[in-house]
């Protein structure tokens, strides 16, 4: 097979395909304090396993200080950690850090950033998922380059071989004669099956690298989810099962250990199709080992996008997708009194066309307002571009446009998702950052049980405290703060929840990212 | 050089002719066998830093080696390329072969090729370590591309030292033949070093794959050579520059920077002891001298009795000699038993088992009858192409 072909088959095999992990959205963001200090950080994930993260840490302060990182993995014991990487100023930046830590294995680790000055010292614990989740294509120059080196490789073996065979052993000055000549077109000829055969060999290799690395990728939402509604008198039932793929060598009895995160152990949203008309943020409970089960708010008949968050209870935390119908609500049930079987989480929120979908507007402020006359303000922002700060930064107001002081929500001032219109980019926010915060108690537990065992304490549940508001908000203030970049071009729509005077209320933006 | 001992070669050489070419320079296969140094050195430089450190970039000094050795041989070879075609007179055009209109001694013309060949796993490699994982295994298609490479710069350096042995009929250059001939199997031993662990050695597949790479090897340098015991003295070069890794590399502290770290090395990590090839090579020699002459099926012969004689001397020393390696009576700086362990080792017993040697493990692959005869079969094929190289090598004059 010509190189040419070879490479027509590699380009084939690698396609652009989306990046997948949470979902699509590999990167971690970071907003609070460390320390004295504001600080963001900005985690972008390797596709691959080894891979290199890139760190950036943005401090508030104008002095010099020394900001270091520490990948911590699930699996190892602190003590062999490997030493603090030390993060280099970025120039020209007076409060920008940066460096890069090369992640080995799959699984879940922690990147503790730890900073120092003069005004004392902080360190913090971002929970991150090394998993593969890109197909990389080769690009297009890359592959030209490479194909005129094969091609020249190619003919210049068989050259060199075909001379060898034709003329290295002759005298000097002897000119080859007849029987020369036909030893340089035979070695010419072997050489080039056997070149052949090597591609063909290498083809084959390269396939099964490519199958065995397929097998590790984690492309879109993991694990499986199945997903199906029953009626039962005035409620609609949806059942779950986690992983009935995924962690089948486990057997039928298997139990998934996650960690609750805000209190919960999974946190389901649902997206009504096709115009995702219809959201909700519901939390179902366990069943058994791998099911679970939550009652249905009233959410319109039709078809739904599902995006369930979890986080194992090895620090690692993921989304499983799929999607499901809902029946219309059993109406005549209802009206006749028929006993709940399954009670509703109290921190459940919907929202049907309440609010319906107010477009961005970047060159000023986006209002979009909410039941009870109240409004959220998307402040004023640059446009939106992919891997760039997203200014998702919002005020929350009364009919006067007095603030409203927020209420926590699931220890939050706000919880926000966002999805790409093709539904191939999902994300979870908070204030805090888009990382699980589960998966950030596990490695605090981890940190306080290996540095002091005596002591018996484990982390704080940041989660489920609800005075804790999260950094950069203040309690009770009426600004929120997501940090976040959109990962790709598209038009996105974002929901952002918060609570007032007792009640969970939905924000409806749509914007486009270019 | 006069009244050296040669062996006998297999494949007889064709008589002295009178030189119409004038007496090739020293100079190009000097920095040839520089270069070929510069890559074996650097590559058992790097699995090191790989196994100690972990993390690495463009610019560590093992890759830095690797590369003036690349360089070294791309720009030898292109140089003799450039002067041949160009710039010689007519004796000196006459000493060298014709490739795409241009002329230069084969050796040359190897090298070439083996430093284009490293160019392009350069960006190869650097592609399949963000679309795969970063350096995930030692074996990958990049890897070998750049190991023909290598094989191509260190190939091109014996060829450029027999042309002009071969035309001068005299053993001028055998040094630096043999020399080169180490860091030939050097590199074979290193690119076969996943399953040649000593707790590989009780396993059908390291003989296999020891069957593959080291007769051919040692057959081929021992048929060439102008000089007694041609394959041992190459064997000996390999475990001299392979113990010298195995004893320097220890002395140099190094920690590891990449989790999970499960072994905390403090220094840098030695390969395992060398294979003990001297034995199975003196074999050879003593086989090669006494087979002179053969041609057609009895060269085939010689092709089966080699392997056969190859594995009974490689088989028993190995068998036994593993065993003292994972003895605690080799955990020491000179055959760095159980100090071989990279950072990401969990240590355990396993450290000093032979593995899949267990015929209850579920991967085992026992040494039996049937393993044996296969092994046979693949170093008589690695001989005989070993004696038709060889013997191939032995008439080059140009």
């Amino acid at each position: 097979m010509k190189p040419r072909l070879l490479l027509l088959v590699f380009l084939t095999l690698w396609c652009p395909a989306p990046i997948q992990a949470h979902v699509g959205s590999p990167d971690i963001f970071y907003s609070g304090m460390v320390g004295p200090w504001l600080t963001r950080i900005t985690i972008r994930m390797p596709g691959v396993v080894p891979g290199r993260a890139e760190i950036l840490v943005q401090v508030q302060s104008r002095e010099p200080l020394s900001v270091a990182f520490t990948p911590l993995s699930s699996r190892v014991a602190l003590s062999n950690a490997p030493p603090a990487e030390l993060a280099q100023p970025v120039r020209g930046e007076t409060n920008l850090y940066t460096g890069e830590l090369w992640l080995m294995t799959d699984g879940a680790y922690s990147i503790n950033v730890r900073i120092s000055g003069s005004a004392g010292e902080g360190a913090v614990q971002i929970p991150i998922n090394s998993v593969a989740t890109t197909q990389l294509p080769l690009p297009p120059f890359l592959g030209q380059i490479l194909l005129g080196l094969g091609l020249f490789l190619f003919c210049a073996g068989i050259a060199i071989v075909a001379a060898a065979a034709g003329e290295s052993a002759l005298p000097p000055g002897v000119l080859p004669g007849k029987a020369e000549i036909r030893k340089y077109w035979k070695a010419a000829t072997i050489t080039g099956v056997v070149l052949v055969l090597a591609l063909v060999g290498g083809r084959r290799w390269w396939n099964s690298e490519e199958k065995d690395f397929r097998s590790r990728l984690r492309e879109g939402g993991w694990p499986d989810l199945a997903a199906n509604v029953r009626v039962e008198g005035s409620q609609r039932i949806l059942h779950l099962v986690l992983g009935q793929t995924a962690f089948a060598s486990y057997g039928p009895k298997a139990r998934i250990e996650l960690a609750t995160d805000h209190g919960k152990l999974l946190h389901l949203f649902l997206v009504g199709q096709p115009n995702h008309q219809a959201f909700a943020h519901i939390h179902p409970v366990r069943q058994g080992g791998t099911t679970f089960e939550v009652a249905l708010p009233p959410l319109p008949e039709g078809d739904y996008e599902l995006f369930c968050d979890l986080t194992l209870a090895s620090g690692l935390s993921s989304t499983a997708t799929n999607s499901v119908h809902l029946p219309a609500m059993p109406v005549g049930a209802a009206a006749a009194g028929v006993a709940v079987s399954l009670e509703p989480d109290p921190d459940d929120s919907w929202a049907i066309n309440s609010a319906a979908p107010v477009r961005d507007n970047s060159g000023g402020e986006t209002i979009c307002s909410l039941p009870g006359g109240t409004q959220m303000v998307w402040e004023t922002h640059p446009p939106l571009r992919a891997q760039q700060d997203a200014g998702l930064q919002f005020q929350v107001r009364d009919q006067s446009g007095q603030p409203v002081r927020l209420e926590p929500y699931m220890g939050m001032m706000s919880h926000a998702a966002v999805l790409r219109s093709d539904g191939r980019v999902f994300s979870h926010l908070h204030p805090t950052g888009n990382f699980s915060m589960a998966a950030q108690m596990v490695f605090e537990g981890k940190m306080a049980k290996e540095t002091n065992p005596a002591s018996g304490q484990g982390a704080v549940d940041h989660s489920t405290v609800d005075d804790w508001c999260g950094p950069g908000a203040g309690g009770g203030s009426s600004f929120i703060s997501l940090p976040y970049e959109f990962p790709t071009p598209g038009d996105y729509r974002v929901w952002v929840q918060i609570k007032t005077d007792g009640q969970v209320k939905t924000a409806v933006f749509d914007t486009t990212v270019m | 050089m006069h009244g050296i001992s040669e062996s006998a070669p297999v494949i007889s050489a064709p008589p002295p002719t009178q030189l119409t070419g004038s007496v090739p320079a020293f100079w190009p296969a000097l920095v040839l066998a520089l270069a070929a140094s510069c890559i074996t050195v650097g590559i058992m430089w790097d699995i090191s830093w790989h196994e100690t450190i972990g993390r690495d970039t463009f610019w560590t000094p093992a890759h830095m080696v690797i590369y003036l050795g690349g360089a070294l041989g791309g720009c030898v070879g292109g140089w003799l390329a450039i002067q041949n075609t160009f710039l010689a007179s007519a004796s000196e055009r006459a000493a060298t072969v014709r490739v795409f209109g241009a002329r230069a001694p084969l050796g040359a013309w190897v090298a070439i090729w083996g430093a284009m060949a490293m160019i392009t796993s350069g960006p190869f490699d650097n592609w399949w370590h963000n679309a795969y994982g970063l350096d995930v295994k030692i074996i990958s298609p990049p890897h070998a591309l750049l190991g023909l490479g290598m094989f191509g710069i260190s190939f091109g350096a014996l060829l450029l030292v027999l042309s002009r042995q071969n035309r001068l009929q005299d053993g001028a250059g055998t040094g630096l033949f043999i020399w080169v001939g180490g860091m030939f199997t050097v590199l074979a031993a290193v690119f076969v070093m996943e399953y040649s662990f000593p707790n590989m050695q009780h396993a059908a597949i390291f003989y296999q794959v020891c069957a593959i790479q080291f007769p051919f090897r040692l057959v081929c340098l021992g048929c060439a050579a102008r000089t007694s015991w041609p394959a041992t003295r190459v064997a000996a070069v390999y475990i001299l520059v392979e113990c010298l890794m195995v004893w320097i590399l220890p002395l140099f502290p190094a920690q590891p920077k990449l989790a999970p770290i499960f072994n905390p090395v403090t220094h840098m990590v030695p390969p395992p002891f060398p294979l003990l090839l001297i034995f199975p090579a003196m074999a050879i020699d003593i086989l090669l001298r006494q087979a002179g002459g053969a041609t057609g099926w009895k060269l085939a012969l010689v092709a089966i009795l080699l392997g056969l004689i190859f594995l009974a001397v490689f088989v028993p020393v190995q068998w036994f000699f593993s065993k003292f390696i994972l003895s605690p009576y080799a955990n020491n700086w000179f055959f760095v038993g159980n100090r071989v362990w990279d950072y990401s080792a969990r240590l355990g017993n396993w450290t000093t088992r032979f593995w899949r040697a267990n015929p209850s493990d579920a991967d085992a692959d026992l040494l039996t009858l049937k393993a044996l005869v296969i092994s046979w079969g693949l170093a008589a094929v690695s001989s005989w192409l070993g004696l038709l190289l060889g013997g191939w090598m032995r008439k080059v004059q140009r």
